[in-house]
């Protein structure tokens, strides 16, 4: 039978108290722009909670996470979107990332993308894909510092709607 | 997951009852795995007001006990709970150390 409600505990059920035990936000207050134009003409990035970084490019800060178990790097990291499936580490620590490196497309849909772009489903993929690493309790330096300069970078390449895929 | 985003609050978000580390399917499944960012697109599109969610009907091949998402190696926060029974609330351990300084200078 098909799904009509997802059950977000169905893979995770321990997780149960502790998420129900969190407090709403108020959904008057929920930011919202309007599409300004069809999805056709629109430059679009992508954004991962996967914790992927360019192997050249430095780790997330998995050391200072080991010693300090309720803390979480909460940079992000650039991935142009030229780098290929193995140009990329994927790094998560509380999730199995070894699907994603088999297959990035099973949570990073770079190539789907890609391919919207030479259909013309979208305007464009920027030039720029972002991640994040999803472990992030200290989500004050998050929200205040690396989602805008995220934000700036994707504004100067011109990024009309960024979809997002949390791990 | 519904549960925290419902709360959380987003302009649109688009819930499919897959594990993590494979929301968008199996391994080397490019047609279920475009298919829900198609899904993703058409929200984006349609979506005529904020909390505008969809669940998407889906249904994962494998039973949960058999589907594999953990790590091999469990994160270090799974030492710090067992070493907290008895009702100690995590929030209170959290290393926000910057949550203070935004919070005293009002931003």
């Amino acid at each position: 039978m098909p799904i009509e409600r997802v059950d977000g505990f169905y893979f995770h059920p321990t997780s149960r108290e502790r998420v129900l035990a969190q407090r709403h936000a108020d959904p008057a207050k929920t930011p919202w722009t309007p599409m300004a134009k069809p999805l056709a003409e629109c430059t679009v990035t992508l954004v991962s909670t996967a914790g992927i970084f360019m192997k050249d490019d430095v780790s997330y800060d998995y050391e200072r996470e080991r010693r300090e178990g309720t803390w979480g790097d909460p940079t992000h990291r650039e991935i142009p979107k030229s780098a290929g499936q193995d140009d990329v580490e994927y790094s998560h620590l509380h999730v199995d990332t070894s699907f994603m490196a088999e297959d990035r497309n099973v949570s990073w849909p770079v190539d789907v993308f890609l391919d919207f772009e030479r259909e013309g489903k979208i305007g464009a993929l920027a030039e720029t894909l972002y991640s994040i690493m999803g472990y992030i309790p200290n989500f004050n330096p998050l929200v205040k510092r690396t989602a805008p300069l995220m934000i700036e970078k994707m504004k100067a390449e011109g990024v009309d709607a960024a979809f997002l895929y949390p791990v | 997951m519904p549960e925290t985003t419902e709360r959380v609050c987003v302009p649109r978000a688009v819930f499919v009852q897959y594990p993590f580390g494979r929301q968008l399917g199996v391994v080397g499944d490019y047609a279920g795995q475009r298919l829900i960012c198609e899904d993703m697109a058409a929200l984006l599109e349609e979506a005529q007001a904020p909390n505008a969610y969809r669940h998407l009907p889906y249904e994962w091949p494998e039973p949960p006990e058999a589907t594999k998402w953990r790590p091999d190696v469990p994160p270090p926060i799974f030492s710090v709970r067992q070493g907290q029974e008895g009702g100690h609330n995590l929030l209170d351990d959290f290393k926000d150390e910057e949550r203070a300084a935004y919070t005293d200078s009002g931003r």
